[in-house]
């Protein structure tokens, strides 16, 4: 009987181990640098879309209106942006700057698919090659603007 | 976009730029700022970052984000001319490139 118990006592802490295993491989997964990076890129796109929510429906003149305190649209853009950050910051840790930075040129098309998916906005041509030569300046300024931001 | 609204667009993201520098500097850990320096640089961080926050809700009350937000592109260009301005860091051709790429964009998005 005693025998069964030891088992079964074994067993269970086996399962135990593969679970906190599983669950630090998830967080170790969670906490890939380039998937921090990649959460930040979206966030701040998301916070502008957030804001751009807000200042449309809840947003009052003047900006130091008490109603403008209960915007909650706004309040969401600002987590986000604070989200953004952290994300940044932590994937900086591992991620060369330079890498960083130009993987955040993508979030001028984040922003420009946002816009026209969440906020029914139209995106002419013109628009879409300027936001493009954008990006691509910001992408190839990459390494210049690393290097400054870190001198500066 | 009038040249008023572009200026305020400058205002905005030089802001943002700004206070990017001063966070820097405050939260430097190889920086020999003494304490108070360091909580001067923060709360200069703040300030500037809050100002250009408040801009970018008054330019986003009035412009389309996919309008607007190219514009945060500007921020490069900016931080070049502070380094050739700053650190006398030369323009090299590559960045005159990227830095001409960015304002054709933009003059491009502000056109539309």
């Amino acid at each position: 009987m005693s025998s069964v118990t030891k088992k079964q006592t074994e067993s269970d802490n086996f399962l135990a181990e593969c679970a906190d295993e599983t669950k630090e491989s998830r967080e170790s997964r969670f906490f890939h640098p380039y998937l921090q990076l990649f959460i930040s890129v979206v966030l701040t796109a998301v916070s502008q879309i957030l804001l751009k929510i807000g200042v449309d429906t809840q947003f009052v003149s003047p900006w130091y209106t008490t109603s403008n305190l209960f915007a909650f649209w706004i309040w969401f853009g600002i987590l986000a942006i604070i989200g953004s950050l952290f994300s940044w910051l932590f994937a900086l840790k591992s991620v060369p700057l330079i890498i960083a930075f130009n993987l955040a040129a993508t979030n001028h098309i984040m922003v420009a698919i946002g816009s026209w998916l969440f906020l029914g906005e139209t995106i002419s041509s013109q628009r879409r090659i300027g936001i493009l030569l954008v990006a691509l300046g910001v992408f190839f300024v990459g390494r210049s603007a690393a290097r400054v931001e870190e001198r500066l | 976009m009038t040249l008023f609204f572009f200026c305020l667009v400058v205002f905005s993201v030089a802001c943002s730029v700004t206070g990017q520098i001063f966070f820097k500097h405050a939260m430097s850990d190889q920086s020999m700022s003494t304490r108070t320096r360091r909580r001067l640089d923060l709360a200069g961080g703040v300030l500037a970052m809050t100002v250009g926050f408040f801009t970018w809700l008054a330019l986003l009350r009035r412009f389309d984000l996919s309008y607007l937000y190219p514009f945060e592109g500007l921020d490069r260009v900016l931080l070049a001319f502070a380094a050739w301005l700053i650190l006398k860091e030369k323009m090299t051709r590559d960045l005159w490139v990227v830095v001409i790429l960015i304002c054709i964009g933009t003059a491009f998005v502000a056109a539309s």
